[in-house]
């Protein structure tokens, strides 16, 4: 399996100036056996004409707004490829990340693959041109990791009542389930940063990652109180 | 009289069910607290001094006043070392009726335990957060900052 199927979804909502670009950036990535999976989350813009002239190669799905953590879900059900890639449409991938990171996931018995990440931001505030910031550094991030669809098939879909640190949920249940992540250095995301995406609710923001972090130490005391090391055993132990 | 406040905005924190979860943002270290402990906490976190603190424990859970304070002097001293709170001056005012405590939830007493700080270290990989950049509120986009580091 050197050049396996890899899905790469991208949920968006109202993002029809940028997502161009983060598809070309897919295309960019000279990987011929890929799907692009684009999940529309009840977009009001022109996101839907945008992607018909953007290609035949893509899929693209509407759905109501339900938020990202649905939205991802959605293209999970329907993806058919072996390995799993996330982008958002504001976000762009750097030439070379999907053969770069495929090769070490391909090669290593882990299921994930997390590599760095770099900003983009403005390069001053009346120049509409993004730069990339100096500063690197390795984040959990759906958008620049790589995933075998074993792995959801072991934890299952992102949940759909967090709105805020789904993604964080998703990776702590991985943990506990005995999944390995593999980390690299290399930056294989550019997050563009921008007002929208920065003027986070941070009291809000907070009270999702308590409710995340709590219902992980839940789990945790409860396969303590079992004896059983991680979920995946639990499942086994009780087929 | 001594007095805490928590070190926000680095340490985010939230009750539920009457179990407190802290989060170091600046390590990604988590911790649970519960009973006793979720409501020093909460006290900590309401401006009050280390003695309106043993007053109000020792009342609601009536237990012997000594006895609580060197728990809440032990336990404010794990805090302290964990970085989840510093040393204040108290120059709010405290208000007793504004306060959620878990021991006035229920009716029935409470059963007193010693508070205990529960530390998961398993996860700062993965709780770490991105560094934040400054918005210009006037393009409502943010431009790089040369001082920034990782």
């Amino acid at each position: 399996m050197p050049f396996p199927l890899i899905s790469v979804i991208i949920p968006t909502y109202n993002r029809a100036n940028f997502l161009h670009e983060a598809i070309e950036s897919i295309n960019n990535q000279n990987y011929s056996n890929l799907e692009i999976i684009i999940v529309d989350d009840g977009s009001t813009d022109n996101t839907k004409k945008i992607v018909k002239n953007l290609g035949s190669n893509l899929k693209y799905i509407y759905q109501k707004n339900k938020g990202p953590a649905a939205a991802r879900n959605t293209g999970l059900k329907v993806a058919k490829g072996e390995i799993i890639g996330f982008l958002d449409s504001d976000d762009l991938w750097p030439v070379n990340k999907l053969n770069y990171q495929l090769k070490e996931l391909l090669n290593s018995d882990m299921e994930i693959i997390i590599g760095g990440v770099k900003h983009l931001m403005l390069k001053d505030s009346k120049n509409p041109k993004f730069v990339e910031h100096s500063v690197t550094y390795n984040r959990r991030s759906l958008g620049s990791a790589l995933f075998k669809i074993s792995a959801f098939k072991k934890v299952g879909f992102l949940d759909e009542n967090l709105i805020l640190w789904e993604d964080l949920d998703w990776f702590l249940r991985a943990h506990e389930f005995g999944i390995k992540i593999l980390w690299q250095k290399k930056i294989t995301l550019l997050i563009r940063v921008h007002r929208e995406n920065m003027s986070r609710d941070v009291n809000r923001g907070n009270k999702f990652l308590s409710k995340v972090l709590r219902n992980s130490i839940k789990r945790k005391r409860f396969l303590k109180n079992n004896g059983v090391k991680n979920l995946n055993l639990l499942y086994e132990l009780s087929d | 009289m001594a007095s805490y406040k928590i070190r926000t905005p680095q340490i985010s924190h939230e009750t539920i069910d009457g179990e407190t979860v802290i989060i170091n943002l600046d390590n990604g270290n988590y911790y649970s607290i519960d009973g006793v402990g979720a409501d020093i906490w909460n006290l900590i976190d309401s401006g009050a001094n280390i003695n309106q603190i043993s007053e109000l424990i020792s009342e609601n859970y009536n237990i012997d006043k000594d006895e609580v304070h060197e728990s809440i002097e032990e336990l404010t001293n794990e805090l302290i070392s964990e970085g989840l709170i510093v040393n204040s001056k108290n120059n709010e005012k405290f208000d007793k009726a504004a306060i959620n405590l878990v021991s006035l939830e229920n009716n029935k007493n409470p059963e007193y335990k010693k508070p205990s700080l529960e530390k998961y270290t398993d996860m700062q990989d993965l709780l770490l957060l991105d560094p934040i950049h400054e918005v210009d509120d006037e393009s409502g986009w943010p431009t790089p900052k040369d001082s920034e580091s990782d």
